[in-house]
């Protein structure tokens, strides 16, 4: 099967992904060889000026893993396989309250990513992620998210890592295999 | 009275700087980065290159922060200031002067937003973590 240029990089995000898929349970830790972590190999602690609040900075790591997740949501949202999931992103806001729909996903996505990935000066304060998708004890979840799902969540994360924040494709496999260790909570039996 | 002098002097100097530290924290950021998300479903057959044009004239919109168009789902996609702009009149403005005539926002249900990801869910506890990780 030819595989035109313009499709490599969705097909070489796609084999990444697959196979950090495969392979999840080379990995147990983010630590790599070295102590180093996923984290650490995103941009760790350094802080940097940060883009979109003024005067401010932040850890590169978690600026990589926060561009990640934003232009992944967006990725979704325009994906008609899963974005079923994740309507509530674009509900009408009249108020302009704040945080806003978005607002709180990014933060949620980005501090569990980030807390996962090994950093050590963000916190994960969202809800359980395996009572939250049980339709056992949530009942807002109509029925368990299936395989197929995630397996689409994870390759929009991996387009969004190429993409936007330009990672390679060790790194993008390294992010596909932190995103399957959790498969098991969101996907359940 | 020398004594209660001064510790009135620091009394007083200690409440303006605990005031302007709360004012300095608790002020609500003009530049923070809040922002909305929108979706148009466009409802016609888009090509990569008129993708590309849609999401060129979503950035001369006022406002719009990040745009994608993904002509296999025809679905323009945008994060924006909300402040700043109107995502609906967005999407009018696209649907009259775009000859996208089909093209709507799309706006979910009540049921569809309860059924979407639960990763929104703020509880209280992250409310108080927020809080007091921007005041130290």
């Amino acid at each position: 099967m030819r595989i035109s240029s313009r499709r490599l990089p969705s097909a070489v995000v796609l084999a990444a992904i697959i196979l950090s898929a495969i392979l999840p349970a080379c990995h147990k830790s983010s630590k790599a060889a070295g102590g180093r972590t996923f984290y650490d190999s995103l941009g760790g602690t350094t802080l940097v000026t940060d883009p979109e609040n003024f005067g401010q900075t932040v850890e590169k790591g978690y600026l990589t893993i926060r561009t990640i997740v934003d232009s992944a949501l967006l990725i979704i949202q325009a994906d008609t396989l899963i974005n079923d999931y994740f309507s509530i992103m674009v509900v009408q806001d009249t108020l302009h309250e704040t945080p806003t729909e978005f607002d709180k996903l990014s933060l949620n996505i980005t501090d569990f990513l980030a807390v996962a990935a090994g950093a050590k000066n963000f916190s994960y304060s969202g809800p359980d992620l395996h009572a939250a998708h049980d339709p056992g004890s949530n009942p807002n979840m109509p029925a368990r998210v299936d395989s197929a799902a995630f397996n689409e969540f994870a390759f929009d994360f991996g387009q969004s890592a190429l993409r936007y924040a330009g990672l390679n494709y060790q790194l993008i496999s390294q992010l596909g295999t932190l995103l399957y260790r959790y498969e098991g909570q969101v996907v359940q039996p | 009275m020398k004594i209660a002098a001064t510790i009135l002097a620091i009394v007083v100097t200690a409440v303006l700087a605990l005031a302007i530290h709360i004012c300095a924290v608790t002020r609500p950021q003009a530049a923070g980065r809040s922002r909305g998300m929108a979706r148009i479903d466009l409802h016609q057959t888009v090509s990569p290159a008129e993708a590309r044009k849609i999401v060129a004239w979503l950035y001369t919109r006022k406002g719009v922060d990040h745009a994608l168009v993904n002509p296999r789902s025809a679905t323009a996609v945008f994060t924006y200031l909300p402040a700043i702009a109107d995502p609906g009149r967005i999407a009018d403005v696209l649907r009259d002067s775009l000859s996208y005539p089909h093209a709507v926002r799309y706006l979910p249900t009540a049921a569809a937003i309860r059924r979407s990801c639960p990763m929104t869910a703020t509880p209280v506890t992250n409310r108080i973590y927020t809080f007091l990780k921007r005041i130290f």
